[in-house]
């Protein structure tokens, strides 16, 4: 006991006092008097001594009304506690003694009475008194701490309950119950292990866990989406708690924390999304691809909480911007199954972006073919044109009901249902490359600022990745056109080495040619001198004439091999080509007709008057028939057919004749290939060219012992246009 | 009065065949193997015709159809060539006939009458 402790005697007796103070004073007590009921009251009232030793008889108004006014009387409220000994000399009474102690009086002492025991009463009483009052204040000092927890209980920001062991919640704070308010019903808490809400959640898999094992259950990143399709991420943690209780003492229960994380996770994904879509526009993909990796990262997970996203691409040559890609549910029925489909999945943020299969998802889904429909002209004056212009973002509120058909929304738009949306410019180095549509239809979050900043610096990385991916695609036309290309040229070199090589070997005859000539003038020319001045008789061959007659021939074939190594251009001009042959087979049946050959012809009346050299196409003609002509060991038939087809006019030769093996076949065309005794072997080669110089084109079919079929085939077309028309084969190959 | 033809042509049996054919045909035939000589005869002897090969040996029959032409611009002359391929040149036309070298002297002898009519047989 620290400080000096009070106590007031009510006495009337002034030797009682005396003694009292003597005793007490040496005992450590501060003595006050009072000498009558009413001064005793007064002094407690304003002294407020620690005990009071009030004595029975006093004048007036004896100590059983003073204690009784204490007690009862408001005035003395504040003091209606004091512990009041009550002193009396009036013998043993019982009933009194009772009465008294029932009212209150903490003792009775009976006069007499030692000055010890009185010492003893006081600090018995004072140690009780102060014994009540710490008692006291640990009861405020507990209720205190009891709300101060209650309030850190349903304030913390985080969920937070208890329950028994039948899964009856004991306790949920004011945070988890806004977070999952279907914990609570009707007033009441439920019983997570047999309600049907919760069947098969987290909740009730982690509750169970912990009772069953007695180990804490702790699970993180969860997706929960409430009764009002609000989207969460929550992390839990449950652990087992011992509750004691009078009646069950070691009841087991359960405590569980759970974070509502869906916020920072969002800020996590949207950072993760970023980087990512960054990523991924760095490296070269297909543009279809790209776009639908750009629509899937708007759409899918928190980030933005977008459920739709479109995409409108500029088409230059059409001066159209056209639907490209659509992503996203078209009703609610399709939004519930494609959230329900993701949490199931429960995919991350790269299985979203990397892991669809060979078919993009979606690509037959009703938005995505609502949006391939539409095109709107560059030059119309509608929002999304305006977007474009202004290479700024804008948020559209449209009422359904009133905006129909209006020209800034036109009505290719419709079925998209568009109401409350984002349009974003895709702008790549100041070049337009399209328009990206996003909105919430059929969520419940509204768009916020923070959502439509991300998606502007999606837009901004999907721009370059699609400006790439567009240039990766004229790279791949440019590479096909150069390998197309480039196998012409080989083609064309080929044909050139090819064409060298009978330049070379034209060159070679020419120069040779002209060499054999000189002498071969010399001996014919004498030879036929010689036989002038030699007289044979009649009947007898000169011989010099056999030399002049075999020089001739010797000259004839040198011109044939001038002739083809500089086969002119054709000179065109207009002629038919039935006549030609008509011509061609009056000049030559005598020839066959000695050969017993019979010549017939079928030429249709369809062929047109056409451009072509008729020197060089007759040259050919009787190059033709004299091959077969001379094919021939016994009497045969040459036919020869005319028709017009396709713009094409064909002439064809066929003979009964040996044919030709089909061995040599490939070697016919070539120059100084021949079959025949005195042939050049350029008949054939030179028919060839000059059909080439017409456009045309020169085929043989044959059968070894059933006879030859030569088509000519030319274009009607031939000459009547510029001299570009003519094939440059030829031109090529003349030296 | 017989004809007078210049012949000029470098190789040896050639010249001996034209000459030859040529007196056959009753002309007086001066046969030269170079341009120098050639342009002798016609100073000296003003022949009625000129036969000319083109390829002479380190000459050219165009050239001396110039030279022959600046002396006499009356007399005809004859290109005898193995080689089509100057009878398009615009000197080559200015020839009064080309003739492509044959062993059938048919067209050679047949040109020599058109120009000198008087000797044909």
């Amino acid at each position: 006991m620290g400080q000096q402790k009070t106590v007031l005697l009510v006495d009337d007796e002034q030797i009682m006092h005396d003694l009292a103070r003597a005793y007490l004073e040496r005992e450590g007590f501060t003595l006050q008097s009072a000498y009558t009921g009413v001064s005793g009251l007064e002094t407690i009232k304003d002294l407020r001594p620690d005990i009071v030793l009030l004595d029975y008889m006093l004048p007036r108004m004896d100590g059983e009304q003073v204690f009784s006014e204490l007690r009862q009387n408001p005035a003395y409220e504040e003091v209606r506690d004091t512990p009041v000994i009550l002193l009396t000399a009036r013998g043993s009474d019982d009933s009194l003694k009772t009465r008294l102690l029932k009212q209150g009086i903490v003792a009775y002492l009976q006069k007499p009475f030692g000055l010890r025991e009185l010492s003893d009463v006081i600090n018995n009483i004072i140690t009780l008194r102060d014994i009540r009052h710490s008692h006291r204040l640990l009861e405020i000092e507990v209720k205190s701490t009891k709300q101060h927890l209650s309030s850190i209980f349903h304030n913390a920001p985080v969920g937070i309950f208890s329950c028994n062991s039948h899964g009856e919640l004991l306790q949920v704070n004011q945070y988890l119950l806004q977070i999952l308010p279907e914990l609570s019903y009707e007033n009441q808490f439920i019983n997570v292990l047999h309600n049907e809400f919760f069947k098969d959640s987290f909740f009730t898999t982690g509750v169970r866990y912990v009772l069953e094992t007695g180990q804490s259950w702790k699970k993180e990143l969860i997706p929960w989406a409430s009764g009002q399709m609000k989207k969460l991420i929550l992390n839990v943690h449950f652990v087992p708690i011992q509750v004691e209780k009078d009646d069950r003492e070691d009841s087991k229960s359960v405590m569980g924390i759970i974070e509502d994380v869906t916020e920072w996770e969002r800020k996590n994904f949207q950072l993760k999304l970023l980087s990512q879509v960054s990523s991924a526009m760095q490296q070269t993909m297909g543009l279809r691809k790209l776009l639908h990796l750009l629509l899937t990262a708007i759409t899918a997970g928190p980030a933005l909480s977008f459920t739709r996203a479109m995409i409108f691409m500029v088409d230059e040559t059409e001066s159209e911007l056209k639907g490209a890609m659509g992503v996203g549910p078209m009703s609610s029925e399709d939004a519930m199954q494609i959230w329900n489909r993701l949490n199931r999945e429960n995919l991350n943020m790269e299985q979203y972006l990397f892991n669809y299969g060979p078919t993009l998802p979606g690509e037959n889904e009703k938005l995505n073919l609502h949006v391939l429909a539409i095109a709107i002209p560059l030059n119309a004056k509608t929002e999304l044109t305006k977007v474009l212009q202004e290479k700024r973002s804008f948020r559209y509120k449209i009422d359904n009901q009133a905006g129909k058909n209006d020209a800034a929304f036109p009505a290719c738009l419709n079925p998209l249902q568009l109401e409350d949306f984002i349009a974003m410019p895709v702008v790549a180095n100041d070049r337009l490359l399209g328009v990206i549509i996003a909105d919430n239809k059929f969520g419940n979050q509204p768009i916020l600022e923070d959502r439509i900043h991300l998606l502007s610096l999606i837009a901004s990385q999907a721009a370059h990745g699609i400006e790439k991916a567009h240039s990766y695609e004229q790279l791949h036309e440019e590479k096909q056109k150069l390998e197309q290309a480039y196998d012409e040229l080989h083609r064309a070199q080929e044909k050139l080495v090819h064409a060298e090589k009978l330049a070379a070997i034209g060159e070679m005859a020419a120069h040779v040619a002209h060499e054999i000539r000189n002498p071969l003038v010399t001996i014919g020319g004498f030879a036929s001198q010689l036989q002038k001045k030699t007289n044979f008789e009649n009947n007898e061959t000169n011989p010099a004439q056999i030399i002049a007659d075999e020089v001739l021939r010797l000259e004839k074939i040198l011109e044939n091999v001038l002739n083809f190594t500089k086969l002119p251009d054709p000179e065109p001009s207009i002629n038919n080509i039935n006549k030609l042959i008509e011509d061609v087979v009056e000049q030559i049946k005598p020839v066959l007709e000695n050969s017993e050959i019979t010549i017939q012809t079928n030429l249709q009346s369809n062929c047109p008057d056409q451009y072509f050299d008729q020197g060089q196409l007759k040259q050919v003609l009787i190059n033709l028939l004299q091959n077969s002509q001379q094919s021939f060991e016994k009497p045969g038939i040459i036919r020869i057919t005319s028709f017009l087809e396709n713009e094409i006019v064909l002439i064809r030769i066929e003979d009964n004749g040996p044919g030709i093996a089909s061995d040599m076949l490939t070697d016919i065309f070539n120059p100084f290939y021949t079959t025949k005794k005195h042939g050049t072997g350029l008949g054939l080669a030179i028919s060839q060219r000059i059909v080439h110089g017409h456009g045309g084109e020169i085929r043989v079919k044959t059968k070894l012992g059933q006879g030859t079929r030569f088509d000519i085939l030319l274009p009607v077309n031939f000459g009547s246009g510029t001299q570009e028309n003519k094939n440059s084969v030829v031109n090529a190959v003349i030296v | 009065m017989k004809a007078k033809i210049l012949l000029v042509e470098d190789e040896n049996s050639q010249r001996l065949l034209y000459k030859q054919v040529l007196s056959d045909d009753g002309y007086i035939v001066f046969d030269v193997e170079t341009s120098h000589q050639a342009i002798d005869v016609v100073k000296e002897h003003q022949p009625d015709l000129a036969i000319l090969d083109i390829r002479l040996s380190g000459e050219d029959g165009l050239d001396l159809m110039g030279q022959l032409m600046q002396i006499d611009k009356n007399m005809p002359v004859i290109l005898h060539s193995a080689y089509s391929a100057w009878k398009d040149n615009f000197r080559g036309k200015m020839a009064d006939a080309y003739i492509i070298k044959s062993s059938d002297l048919t067209e050679l002898k047949k040109t020599v009458q058109q120009f000198l009519p008087r000797n044909a047989n």
